[in-house]
């Protein structure tokens, strides 16, 4: 491993060695002085949320989702050309009462002598496709159950990924990444210098002029601490010397837009499942897999329906090492299986501003709890176009 | 295991490279729009594979970035795009996920076809406060110039440039091909602006604001738009107020592009008895439209026929 990290260090440098001038004018870096033609694009998203449930203690506290009306999410994005090689994106987000947090902040390269692309920071992680949605980009007002039982509910750490362009004939992309291996529910090793590796293969082919499937698995592997996923973090005893998470993923995505008249209609079917692993000196064990299901329909310039399946299985998770990502009463981490179904109308008048009518119906553990969800989406400012 | 890991990747890396050398021999170019395309291969000739990443059925404002594209990116030598931030909700990521050393903004191999242009002939570029109330208005001006032939030779010359730059081998082929094109272009305009005699200061209402520079061209005027404003759907009041804007004036065309739902425009049309000219709103986009001349025939000869019905 040490030997790839040397592979990629020495491609970063080689990069950036093109142009040896570069350090003999840094020194000088402020003489482009006050002009606003290089201020960063600037956008603000915000996130109005109100929530009806038949329980007391809805299960979507995690993403900031309470009964009542709130601000569940505002997010500040910013996102320049750093100079001939580099760009940069920072994106801070508030809740209501979870403080500032920096979802992401990252350089990745603009060019390079080879079909790669280096990004560096902290950055939602390429593990499958929705890790890289930031919630307002979510088709659904909560991320699927899954990936916050896993990630709780991204996995955005410090690190550095390297994603190829392979020469096939479709479009096959080859990520691998170090991260930094500080997610709580999967790694924060009591090493300092513990790492985090992740690979992620994407593949997209166009069946047709207007339908694109997309196929990509998604590993992760790293260092976890000796301690169980309760909140007090209760220490493993002595005989286990060694802990290490494992997380396999595939992804899929199929979509149909119609060339003429594309901006009227479109058709998303898209699924992950993720499947957890935890190798406790040698002996494999399976904590936690589930998957989500969605299904997108665009009916015409302006309103979609929607519909997902969320389902996970916490069952063999006998000594807690996933703790619940909710605040639910009756959800207490252990021998747990659920679904939800969702069913949402959204109304998008422009891609500036959108307003989503949502229905949950949550089985966890036997425990039900209807939800209806109200959300208006509001960017404002230069945001960037969202990848396919 | 190791060893044999970085074997892999660095064929794959090599194997990368190996295409890029293999496909320089006939410039590799895509366009955004297939009028450019249609331009460029009229240029480059047989030195040239000339692909357009929009078909004419798309309305080239809501393209997705699809990876797809980025591979034909990839090994590309020339980007061509319309510019005036026609293309700028989906070619930024296409050129990063592309790749591409060669495409880059500054390169070579990234031409703006918009630079054929002075800043003052671009038309309705806004004067003052631009913002989102104002609907999808391009701050930096129309981008639809090539609806008017003679943009559409001022566009041919600065390609026609940019291939003799890339590849110095052919330019004798190039500036050969550039001269056929303008003769023929300057030929059918003056043919077209004959036929379009009969249009000189007539009133049209269009759906949306994309026929300006033909309508400049041809001496003609734009009444009023059906959008309430760019990109936004009228509202009834404003339909109202487009018609009876109509009525008064005796405006009897409307115009909207093949690749916006006329529904609504054809409410109009029929509320004050005007016929509805549904035109194609780039090459390819119907038949009859295949190239870039044969574009600007069809709306030509359109547009003269809908006005001598009248």
């Amino acid at each position: 491993m040490k030997r790839s990290m040397c592979i990629i260090l020495c491609l970063v440098s080689y990069h950036l060695s093109m142009n040896c001038s570069y350090g003999q004018v840094s020194a000088d870096a402020a003489a482009t002085g006050i002009s606003r033609a290089f201020n960063p694009a600037l956008s603000v998203n915000a996130l109005f949320d109100g929530l009806a449930s038949n329980r007391s203690k809805p299960l979507l506290e995690e993403s900031g989702l309470k009964g009542g009306l709130h601000y569940q999410e505002i997010c500040l994005e910013m996102s320049a050309n750093v100079d001939v090689y580099l760009q940069s994106k920072v994106a801070i987000a508030a809740e209501e009462e979870g403080g500032l947090e920096v979802e992401e902040a990252y350089v990745s390269t603009l060019r390079m002598p080879i079909p790669v692309i280096i990004r560096g920071g902290k950055m939602l992680s390429t593990f499958g496709r929705h890790n890289l949605y930031h919630l307002h980009h979510m088709a659904f007002a909560e991320p699927p159950m899954i990936l916050e039982q896993v990630f709780g509910p991204n996995l955005n750490e410090v690190g550095v990924e390297a994603s190829y362009l392979a020469p096939a004939p479709w479009y096959m992309d080859i990520t691998a990444g170090l991260l930094d291996g500080k997610n709580a529910r999967l790694f924060e090793s009591e090493k300092p210098s513990s790492l985090a590796y992740l690979c992620h293969l994407d593949n997209l082919w166009d069946l047709t002029d207007e339908i694109t499937l997309r196929l990509g698995g998604s590993f992760l592997t790293g260092q976890r601490g000796l301690y169980y996923g309760d909140a007090e973090r209760t220490p493993i005893g002595p005989d286990t010397v060694g802990i290490s998470s494992r997380v396999w993923g595939a992804d899929f995505h199929l979509k149909w837009r119609p060339l003429e008249f594309g901006r009227y209609h479109s058709f998303t079917l898209q699924g992950e499942y993720v499947h957890t692993q935890l190798d406790i000196d040698g002996r494999l064990t399976g904590p936690l897999h589930g998957f989500f299901l969605q299904a997108l329909g665009q009916i015409s310039l302006m309103w979609w329906l929607q519909a997902r399946y969320d389902w996970f299985d916490r069952s063999r998770d006998l000594h807690g090492f996933f703790p619940e990502p909710t605040n639910l009463s009756y959800d207490q981490g252990q021998n747990i299986a659920g679904n939800r179904w969702s069913f949402s109308i959204a109304f998008v008048p422009t891609e500036f501003s959108a307003y989503r009518l949502q229905y949950n119906m949550i089985d966890i553990g036997g425990h039900k709890e209807n939800q209806i969800l109200a959300q208006v989406n509001v960017t404002i400012g230069s945001h960037p176009a969202h990848t396919y | 295991m190791l060893r044999k890991s970085f074997a892999v990747i660095l064929f794959f890396v090599t194997s990368g490279l190996g295409l890029h050398q293999a496909e320089a021999r006939k410039l590799n170019i895509v366009t955004t729009l297939p009028s450019l395309a249609s331009i460029t291969q009229s240029i480059g000739g047989d030195y040239v594979d000339v692909y357009s990443i929009t078909r004419g059925v798309q309305d080239a404002h809501y393209v997705e970035a699809k990876p797809s594209y980025m591979v034909r990116m990839n090994r590309a030598d020339l980007l061509i795009y319309s510019g005036l931030e026609l293309e700028i909700g989906w070619l930024p990521l296409l050129i990063q996920g592309a790749r591409n050393d060669r495409l880059a903004v500054g390169s070579p191999g990234n031409l703006n076809a918009a630079m054929a242009l002075s800043e003052e002939e671009v038309l309705e570029r806004p004067r003052g406060e631009v913002d989102r109330s104002m609907g999808d208005v391009h701050p930096t001006g129309n981008p639809h110039y090539l609806l008017n032939p003679h943009n559409g030779i001022r566009a041919a010359e600065l390609i026609a440039e940019r291939l003799v730059q890339l590849d110095p081998e052919h330019k004798i082929q190039f500036e050969q091909n550039l001269e056929r094109f303008r003769k023929m272009m300057e030929e059918k305009i003056a043919e077209f602006e004959r036929q379009a005699a009969n249009l000189k200061g007539r009133e049209v209402v269009c759906y949306h604001v994309h026929w300006s520079y033909l309508l400049q061209w041809l001496g003609m005027r734009n009444a009023g738009y059906i959008e309430l404003r760019p990109g936004i759907p009228p509202t009834p009041r404003h339909k109202r107020e487009i018609i009876q804007l109509m009525q008064e004036r005796g405006v009897k065309v409307v115009i909207v592009s093949s690749w916006k739902e006329p529904t609504r425009a054809q409410e109009v049309a029929n509320a004050v008895g005007a016929s509805l000219l549904v035109l194609p709103g780039e090459v390819n986009a119907m038949p009859g439209a295949e190239d870039y001349l044969a574009w600007i025939d069809y709306l030509v000869t359109h547009l003269s026929k809908a006005f001598s019905q009248e």
